[in-house]
């Protein structure tokens, strides 16, 4: 955690000052004590205090949360099954796509019931059309093929 | 009196009673799912009371006003996701408790809060409406910054164990809050060029991304357990005793709620952080906060329906809306011929207290639907994690882009996810970064706004009396968890906790 903590408040530190430097670009308003780049200045330099605290109090091991200690990969494994879908929606629309998605993640968790394999993605499919485009009138996207 | 009468007679009518439940119902599936707001249901459903009456047609819209605010504590309890931005605060002890299989006290708790917080609120817009319209209207961009800087100092309270981690990530939503045209000069700030953030970063996707996504993402962990990530639910149910305990919080929070709900400008999810402070504040176990603390769910949900009573002081008595939804109201009142403002009382006035009347039995009506209901919202714990978290995703990705029809608060969404769910991992806690969204613009353009007014002269922010108030407990709350924190390091003396790598 000590490693994450220091690595975190460089960063943010090279945030503050790119920030800062962006905000100092905006132009002032003329006859006003305050312009566009003011508030994210002052953003900026409270970052930067901030991620000087943190980089100290990591130095001196007084930082006190714990990390967490789950395995990261069926995390990024789900970010990037969803990026896929994201990707895929624009192409193929809303509801050619889901029910794949639904399906791969029910293959990921090792499940056994078919029914679910069918049910789901119908059921979820279903509802969605049903609240979001005939209830509230929301059209989801069909996609560049489909359109 | 008589008016009062005559709203019961307009209101106890059955198809009267029947659109109203009918109301409810869809504003509590609208409320519960995350990425649809009351003021998007309200908008929506408003071309149905064209052929209603202006009874039925109000109180249809009010209804599911009324149901989508209480109803955002559902998934907030449940999955960790405030259905609406309303219910954000009530994650923070609400989730810990259906964690902890009491699921089912925390709904009841939710659901009577909200009930009661909006009923009395509507107690109180009924005697006091007048009065507190005038006073509402005191509020000017000086009230209104000082207002947003005291929700902002709420973080120091929600920082949780790290202030520091708290802080950055407080004002680095502050920062993602600049992103867009400037409120005063129309400068476009961190767009790099780019059309689509012109308009800024839209809090809600944020919300659900960090808040859904990140759960979801978590749950990967668990989908392909023996377990499955089901939570076991206890058969506890709220005691007379715990329900004594909540009373004060209550009667607080209806007051905060509907204060802050008859500002113009601000609603139920500022309320709902203010109101849950307080809580903390006043309560005797402050260090139960955000562990599961009854008072935490108890407080923000009865400010965030007592909001719904205190935002139509204004609509009422001046046809200023008090928040978004009352905005629309003013045009479903307008459809229905009714104008909003002081000659309402005189020329409807049996409408007027038969709306009155309707909001009453609107939130008896949460309550008792609320509670019967809670069996079968618990039964969402019984899901395994393999169907929920592919479920949840679906619906993070619909909710964000029914907002705005934008494919782009979907992909806002899902990079909130990403850093949600490794701030989640590094100790940085989200909330602060949503209630920064939120309060954020709001703080900013009105303490520029007030520096138009007073010609670049500072001292308006401390001649003004609500302002000098306001700003005084944002210190007071602001400094308060740091002292206290400083005064647990140093009796901890020099062997503080080390850090797990």
């Amino acid at each position: 955690m000590k490693k994450i903590n220091l690595i975190c408040s460089i960063f943010l530190f090279l945030l503050a000052i790119a920030a800062f430097s962006m905000a100092s670009t905006f132009p002032s308003l003329q006859g006003s004590h305050t312009g566009p780049g003011s508030f994210p200045k002052i953003l900026s330099v409270i970052i930067g205090i901030l991620s000087i605290i943190l980089f100290v109090q990591s130095i001196l091991n007084k930082e006190i949360t714990k990390g967490s200690t789950e395995k990261i990969k069926p995390a990024v494994i789900a970010m990037t099954i969803i990026f896929i879908y994201l990707l895929s929606i624009k192409w193929f629309g809303f509801f050619y796509v889901t029910p794949f998605v639904i399906i791969v993640f029910l293959i990921y968790a090792k499940v056994k019931h078919w029914m679910l394999y069918v049910g789901l993605p119908v059921g979820v499919i279903v509802f969605v059309y049903f609240i979001f485009e005939k209830m509230l009138q929301v059209p989801l996207p069909n996609g560049s093929i489909f359109a | 009196m008589e008016n009062i009468l005559t709203g019961f007679t307009n209101v106890l009518q059955p198809e009267v009673l029947l659109i109203l439940i009918l109301g409810i119902f869809a504003g509590v599936i609208i409320g519960a799912l995350p990425g649809l707001t009351a003021t998007m249901g309200v908008a929506l459903l408003l071309p149905i009371t064209f052929g209603l009456t202006p009874i039925t047609g109000i109180l249809l819209l009010i209804g599911i006003y009324f149901g989508a605010i209480y109803a955002g504590s559902v998934s907030a309890i449940l999955i960790n996701t405030p259905g609406t931005p309303a219910a954000a605060a009530t994650t923070f002890d609400g989730y810990p408790l259906a964690q902890q299989g009491h699921a089912r006290k925390a709904l009841q708790v939710s659901t009577i809060s909200s009930g009661i917080g909006g009923f009395l609120s509507v107690i109180i817009l009924i005697f006091l409406a007048p009065k507190l319209a005038n006073f509402a209207l005191k509020f000017s961009a000086p009230e209104t910054f000082a207002l947003a800087v005291f929700g902002l100092s709420i973080i120091s309270s929600i920082a949780g164990k790290s202030m520091v981690k708290g802080l950055i990530a407080g004002t680095i939503g502050l920062l993602i809050g600049t992103i867009g045209l400037d409120p005063i000069s129309g400068f476009p700030r961190f767009t790099f060029g780019e059309m689509k953030l012109l308009n800024g970063i839209y809090f809600i996707p944020v919300m659900i991304g960090l808040f859904a996504a990140t759960e979801a993402f978590k749950n990967m962990n668990l989908s392909n357990t023996v377990s499955k990530g089901v939570v076991k639910l206890k058969k506890s149910t709220l005691s007379l005793m715990e329900a004594k305990g909540l009373i004060g919080t209550v009667l607080r929070s209806t007051g905060i709620g509907t204060f802050i709900g008859m500002i113009p400008g601000s609603g139920g999810d500022i309320a709902c952080f203010v109101s849950y402070n307080e809580a903390k504040r006043f309560s005797k176990n402050p260090e139960k906060f955000g562990k599961g603390a009854l008072e935490g769910v108890s407080a923000p949900e009865t400010a965030n329906n007592a909001t719904t009573g205190g935002a139509m002081v204004p609509l009422l008595t001046l046809g200023i809306p008090g928040d978004a939804v009352t905005a629309v109201l003013i045009g479903a009142l307008m459809i229905q011929g009714l104008q909003p403002g002081p000659l309402l009382f005189q020329n409807h006035g049996d409408i007027v207290y038969s709306l009155f009347v309707g909001m009453l039995l609107a939130n008896l009506l949460i309550i008792v639907i609320g509670l019967l209901s809670i069996r079968l919202f618990t039964k969402v714990l019984a899901i395994p994690k393999y169907v929920i978290t592919p479920v949840i995703l679906v619906l993070c990705v619909v909710g964000s882009y029914a907002l705005q029809n934008s494919f782009f608060d979907v992909w806002v969404m899902f990079v909130a996810g990403i850093i949600g769910y490794f701030m989640q991992r590094w100790g940085f806690p989200a909330s602060p970064v949503i209630l920064a969204l939120i309060l954020g613009p709001v703080a900013e353009s009105n303490f520029r706004r007030s520096l138009v007014m007073s010609q670049g002269d500072f001292s308006i922010f401390l001649s003004r009396p609500i302002t000098v108030v306001l700003l005084s407990l944002a210190v007071l709350t602001l400094f308060t968890p740091l002292f206290r924190y400083l005064l647990e390091k140093r009796k901890k003396g020099n062997n503080p906790e080390i850090p797990v790598e």
